[in-house]
């Protein structure tokens, strides 16, 4: 099918607008709790992210799919429904093929049900647009939480162990080199200044464009 | 609005068919990775009998083979917890607690005088893993259970030749509150078991967890986790059920005695 290019234009906002302009951490302040928690190091991260993002894309498409039919009346319910089934499989893969993750992970991947973000986008877009848009709104939202919970993970895996991904990355003063660790950075408040820290910086950001 | 979506029959249909359709994708992939799932759970309980026996050291990242090669140097045995003493009437793998607590078929009610732990019922054989170096038993390794806060708490046991110092405890599978009463697994507080004695030389069972038992005796106390007390707590009264003589007593007291 032709894509024309005004529907082409707005695809592409609908899927990039929520990574930088309206950012569900960042401007929206939503699903923060995960964010905090699982962000410790890289890994956990990209594959929490990589989870939102499959259960964001599941549930927009399901409930996209079933908006004309859908009884008003029983409308959050069956939205839950999808959303919550859609975790329990990404949970048992997880657990599955990432086993020491998932450890890692624990409630955080069941606790993706409640995550704002998800019910958010459900409701607000899903319900209103057709499939092809939803699904782009859903992967845009979860790259938006995905890329800011991939980079505070980096940052505090980097200046709390001085690795990535395991890997070292600067030597530290355990191993002979002069990196010295900075165990706040595993600790959940530096999570809170990291995130804090970016939302100004996007809000500079945003604010010197006008 | 439309009508005929908002009518009573419609919204039922609808509701069982999304019902339907989620029990059908949520089960499917049950069916499919429950297996592996599974095996997982069962490297995760080689992998605390090894660690627990001293055969690969705790700290180090020990690949799933290594840890199954150690696994089967160790002499699988069943106890009769009726008689105290080793039984071929069960074989080690089918008396697997996790497997057993959730058949009310292999369960023996704990009377309540005795169940100091409130398991209410145990099963009656339990897997013992044993360290033989000739003839002589180096390791004893036993696993127990506990009602923890939210869910109960597997883990194992063992113990030196005396059948009374502790050689190592870790746990292989829970749900306690994640950061909180999870951290029961810490490597740091396990080791504090190290060393510790379960009976003193009379026999009688000493063992302790909590800060004025680990304050008033060295020998056989274990300091608490702060902010994980009711977790620690369960943990520390089923050790004081599972090595009373409705647990693994008779059995040990059987071993000292050169029974095999």
């Amino acid at each position: 099918m032709a894509v024309s290019s005004p529907s082409l234009r707005s695809a592409r906002r609908v899927l990039v607008d929520p990574v930088v302009g309206n950012n569900p951490i960042s401007v929206q302040i939503l699903g923060l709790c995960s964010a905090f928690a699982v962000t410790s190091s890289l890994l956990p991260a990209l594959v929490m992210s990589g989870a939102v993002i499959a259960v964001l894309a599941f549930a927009n498409v399901a409930v996209s799919l079933l908006r004309k039919r859908m009884p008003r009346s029983i409308r959050l319910i069956i939205e839950m429904t999808l959303i919550a089934s859609a975790v329990i499989v990404v949970d048992l893969v997880l657990q599955a093929y990432t086993p020491e993750v998932s450890a890692v992970l624990s409630v955080f991947v069941g606790l993706i049900v409640t995550n704002c973000i998800i019910l958010a986008r459900v409701e607000s877009f899903a319900m209103h647009n057709p499939v092809w848009p939803s699904l782009l709104d859903g992967i845009g939202n979860g790259l938006g939480y995905a890329w800011i919970l991939v980079l505070i993970g980096a940052v505090r895996e980097l200046l709390g162990s001085g690795t990535l991904l395991g890997a070292a990355v600067l030597p530290t003063t355990e191993a002979g080199g002069w990196f010295r660790t900075n165990e706040l950075m595993l600790l959940t408040p530096s999570a809170f200044f990291l995130i804090g820290v970016l939302v100004w910086i996007l809000n500079w950001i945003g604010a010197r464009r006008g | 609005m439309n009508e005929a979506r908002e009518s009573k029959t419609a919204t039922i249909a609808f509701a069982a068919g999304v019902a339907f359709f989620c029990s059908l994708m949520v089960s499917t992939a049950v069916y499919f990775l429950r297996p592996v799932v599974l095996a997982y759970e069962a490297i995760d309980f080689n992998r605390a009998v090894v660690e627990v026996a001293g055969l690969l050291a705790a700290d180090l990242d020990w690949d799933d083979r290594a840890v199954v090669n150690a696994f089967l140097e160790l002499e699988a045995r069943v106890v009769d917890l009726e008689s105290g003493q080793l039984t071929d009437a069960a074989d080690a793998v089918s008396a697997d607690f996790r497997a057993a607590i959730d058949d009310p078929g292999r369960l023996v009610p704990i009377p309540a005088s005795l169940d100091s732990a409130g398991l209410e019922t145990r099963p009656r054989f339990a897997p013992v893993y044993l360290l033989r170096d000739v003839d002589r038993i180096e390791r004893i390794v036993v696993p127990f259970y506990a009602r923890g806060m939210w869910s109960t708490i597997h883990g194992v046991i063992a113990l030196e030749p005396d059948s009374s110092t502790i050689g190592g405890i870790s746990f292989y599978a829970h749900g306690e509150t994640p950061g909180i009463g999870d951290r029961i697994e810490r490597s740091d507080w396990r080791g504090s078991w190290r060393g510790k004695r379960l009976y003193d030389e009379t026999g009688e069972l000493r063992f302790r967890i909590g800060r004025e038992a680990a304050a008033q005796s060295a020998e056989f106390g274990v300091d608490s986790i702060t902010g994980a007390t009711v977790t620690v707590d369960a943990v520390g009264n089923a050790i004081g059920y599972w090595f009373s003589e409705h647990g693994y007593a008779p059995f040990l007291e059987w071993l000292r005695e050169g029974g095999r």
